[in-house]
């Protein structure tokens, strides 16, 4: 075991994206016949670090060896060369084009470098296909196949470039347990050929069911690596969260009046029966895997998005048909997930996002008077201590965390008293990050309600009085006072059959 | 279910179904032979532009300059002419002309960024003026005879303009149907990161639909000097609509990702046949434009509406 080669080799490598460093002067390497996994939160850098060595993105600093010589990864094709083969996390396949075309897009074989061998197409397609023992007509148009067979597709065409390293980012979560294991046998497969593979998943029991090695990522520094036997279950958590997290001591607001209330809300194959409520003052997480209907359901509420059966009181009143502008004059406000498509104009100054959604409120007469617009927006800018050289400078300069104040303040100057914060910290650094967290936990104090989404159960954990967990669609449990800690929630994120 | 099976048809043959039945019925001479050669002789021209605009339209891009770009390719093979060069490089000099358009374009919008949209906006205009300023705005007359009766011609009962647009026509429907550029233009057309991710050459493909387009505006230009015996300096104007009008009545998504030749050529014949039918009637140019309008508008239309109840069907079945 002592003599494995090592295949691929990571030294140095640093990656800053605009207020964020991804990557932090991160060694790494893999051996051959390993399965190396990659841990972390969301945000440590794990995906950032795959898809440097895929080609999609270039490191800033650090080298890149392939059997100990400096290679240069430009760009996929130069990866797919050089024997790197990526299974993305969102499928990067095309749903117009067929699944033996996408299976072989830009390698398909062909005559005369244009036209495209069908007969040798399809046998081909065929031979990756029943690699992965995916047994489906290679002509059938890939929008047509379920998000696990599509999985399957993209895990095929990786193995169609005859890779040495296969890199797996959070393929299995949108597998059943049973397709998983399908996957495993796959990927032991692979490695008794003699290939690498490098497995990113949040689920630490596959991790530890089919690892060689664990590598742990932090805020874009490595922690630790080493192999799969020096780590239990807990050891890793701690690593990956660092130090315990603690409660928030924030408590003694009275939780009062109900404001929210959704009943038996469903939407077809997004949702189903969702009953929540919210209180005034009270912080109420959603915790759930990425597709497990938590977004949706936001969006549901705020009325981006229509639902089937159920309705939704704000402050008692019941609603069967929600639109956004009614929502905003119920006093609700939402912060997306997305704030550069669904938060912000981005090319607006600051004090005119700020005013977005309160115009007919503080200009009823349909004009935009200046002075009022700089007296109500500054008050916000201090608050929120939004810094930029200039209130009338495009929001698309600001760093992410100021960005998001900015979102944040819309809010808060529309006169909302429910929020929704969907994913409130991606992507924005420490510092940024515990303002937004302060942020949050003021408003409770001026009675407003919070509902939080959240994919870092750090976040929910120190700032929710309760948590809903969801899982694929439906709410699985409700988590109050001393409930609320991560392995249990991560538990019923993960469902009986994947016990951590 | 039957009712799918309906929609699936492309809703395009409804509409030249309908154009043949009305026309029938208002003129004797509509379904004739003779009348059918005529179409096809004024719709050879509409054929070329439109198939280089559906490649352009798979990318989910557009290009407003090939109109223009055949008058111009017109204008300089009928001044070579003029001038004295033979009919075969006079015919060099307006394919070259389309070329260079056509890569221009290209260049500005893959390797500068600008918008494809003002990209060929400005290659319109500039193509415009320069064909206009040529001769001071007048067309170019007495042109080689061997030129205007060759490709003005008939090969046996076929005209040559048809033959050359039919030929360009299925060049580019083997490219897109059982070529590499099919799936890539798709791919770009519906995602641009993934088709980079899966090693597409994004750029160069990006850039062959302008190019060709040009091309093909070129050649267009020689088939309409032929077909007219002189030089036009503004006989191409329109034709970029009339084409993308014609990719889309034919059922491809303006929005690109995806795309099929056929019905860009039913798309053809239907704008033709209407025209024609039109013209029987004895109706004016501009109630012509009128009721193309309308007809374009209700072609989009009718298939949208499809669309969206196919997607409640679709959600249904799979619950």
């Amino acid at each position: 075991m002592h003599n494995k080669r090592t295949v691929i080799e990571m030294r140095n490598i640093t990656k800053v994206f605009p207020g964020v460093r991804a990557l932090d002067n991160v060694s790494f390497y893999v051996k051959e016949m390993q399965i190396h996994a990659l841990v972390g939160e969301n945000g440590a850098g794990k995906s950032t670090l795959a898809k440097i060595l895929a080609g999609i993105q270039n490191q800033d600093h650090g080298d890149i060896l392939l059997d100990g010589k400096i290679i240069d990864i430009h760009n996929s094709r130069s990866a797919q060369k050089l024997g790197i083969g990526m299974v993305f996390q969102e499928i990067s396949l095309i749903p117009t084009l067929s699944v033996a075309q996408n299976l072989l897009l830009a390698h398909e074989p062909d005559l005369f470098n244009i036209i495209v061998n069908k007969n040798r197409l399809l046998s081909e397609a065929n031979i990756y296909l029943s690699k992965v023992g995916l047994k489906i007509d290679p002509n059938r148009k890939l929008q047509d196949l379920g998000i696990a067979e599509q999985q399957l597709v993209a895990l095929a065409r990786a193995l169609s470039f005859q890779p040495r390293i296969l890199i797996l980012d959070e393929t299995t979560s949108s597998l059943t347990s049973k397709e998983t294991n399908h996957l495993f046998s796959i990927l032991k497969t692979f490695k008794s050929n003699g290939g690498s593979v490098i497995y990113i998943s949040h689920r630490l029991n596959e991790i530890f069911e089919i690892a060689d090695h664990i590598t742990v990522l932090k805020d874009g520094l490595l922690i630790d690596s080493d192999s799969v036997e020096k780590f239990t279950i807990d050891l890793l958590v701690q690593k990956m969260v660092g130090q315990k997290i603690k409660k928030s001591v924030r408590r003694n607001i009275s939780i009062n009046n109900e404001v929210l209330r959704i009943n038996n809300l469903s939407l077809r194959g997004l949702f189903n029966d969702v009953n929540m409520f919210l209180k005034e003052g009270e912080i109420v997480g959603i915790a759930g895997l990425v597709g497990s209907g938590r977004t949706e359901i936001a969006e549901a509420i705020f009325g981006i998005r229509s639902f089937d059966t159920g309705n939704i009181e704000v402050y008692g009143k019941s609603q069967r048909k929600v639109n956004p502008i009614l929502s905003i004059k119920n006093r609700m406000g939402f912060i997306p997930e997305n704030r550069h498509l669904h938060g912000l104009c981005l090319g607006l100054s600051i004090q005119k996002n700020i005013i977005m959604a309160s115009l007919k409120r503080l200009f009823p007469k349909g004009f935009i008077f200046p002075k009022q617009e700089k007296e109500t927006t500054q008050r916000f800018i201090e608050k929120f201590s939004i810094s930029s050289q200039s209130k009338s400078r495009p929001v698309r300069f600001l760093s992410g965390g100021n960005q998001q104040k900015v979102v944040m303040a819309k809010w808060l100057c529309s006169e909302s008293k429910i929020f929704i914060f969907d994913e409130p910290t991606r992507g924005i650094d420490v510092k940024s990050k515990s303002e937004i967290h302060q942020l949050i936990n003021q408003l409770t104090i001026s009675g407003a309600g919070i509902l939080l989404i959240s994919s870092e159960l750090p976040e929910i954990i120190s700032l929710c009085d309760r948590v809903y967990v969801m899982k694929e669609g439906k709410i699985v449990a409700e988590c109050c006072g001393n409930d609320i800690q991560e392995r249990n929630i991560l538990n019923y994120m993960l469902g009986a059959n994947n016990e951590v | 279910m039957r009712f799918k099976k309906i929609i699936r048809t492309p809703g395009i043959l409804f509409i030249i179904i309908l154009i043949l039945i009305i026309g029938s019925f208002i003129s004797p001479h509509f379904l004739t032979l003779s009348n059918f050669s005529k179409i096809l002789y004024q719709s050879a021209i509409l054929l070329l532009i439109a198939s280089g605009m559906t490649l352009v339209i798979t990318l989910g891009e557009i290009d407003l300059s090939p109109g223009a770009v055949l008058s111009l390719s017109s204008m300089i093979t009928a001044l070579a002419m003029e001038k004295g060069s033979s009919v075969f490089l006079s015919i060099i000099v307006g394919l070259a002309t389309g070329l260079i358009c056509g890569v221009i374009n290209a260049l500005f919008i893959v390797k500068a960024k600008v918008p494809a949209f003002i990209t060929t906006f400005g290659m319109m205009s500039m193509a415009k003026g320069v064909s206009l300023g040529l001769k001071d705005g007048a067309t170019v007359r007495g042109l080689n005879e061997n030129f205007t009766n060759t490709i003005g011609g008939n090969i046996g009962p076929i005209p040559v303009v048809v033959l050359i647009s039919i030929f360009c026509f299925i060049i580019l429907f083997v490219l897109l149907a059982h070529g590499k550029l099919g799936p890539y233009l798709f791919a770009i057309g519906t995602d641009k990161e993934a088709a980079e991710y899966s090693g597409i050459n994004v750029q160069l493909y990006n850039a062959l639909p302008f190019v060709i387009t040009g091309l093909l505006a070129g050649v267009a230009g020689i088939l309409f000097t032929a077909r007219l015996n002189l030089g036009h300096p503004t006989g191409g104007i329109g034709y970029e609509f009339e084409a993308i009008a014609a990719v889309v009545v034919g059922g491809n998504p303006l929005e690109g990702g995806r795309s099929n030749m056929v019905d860009t050529l039913l798309g053809v014949f239907a704008l033709s046949i209407l025209k024609n039918s039109l013209t029987m009637l004895g109706y004016p140019i501009w109630w012509q434009m009128a009721i193309s309008g309308l007809v374009l508008i209700f072609a989009l239309l009718v298939p949208n509406i499809l669309k969206y109840k196919l997607i409640r069907i679709r959600l249904g079945d799979k619950q």
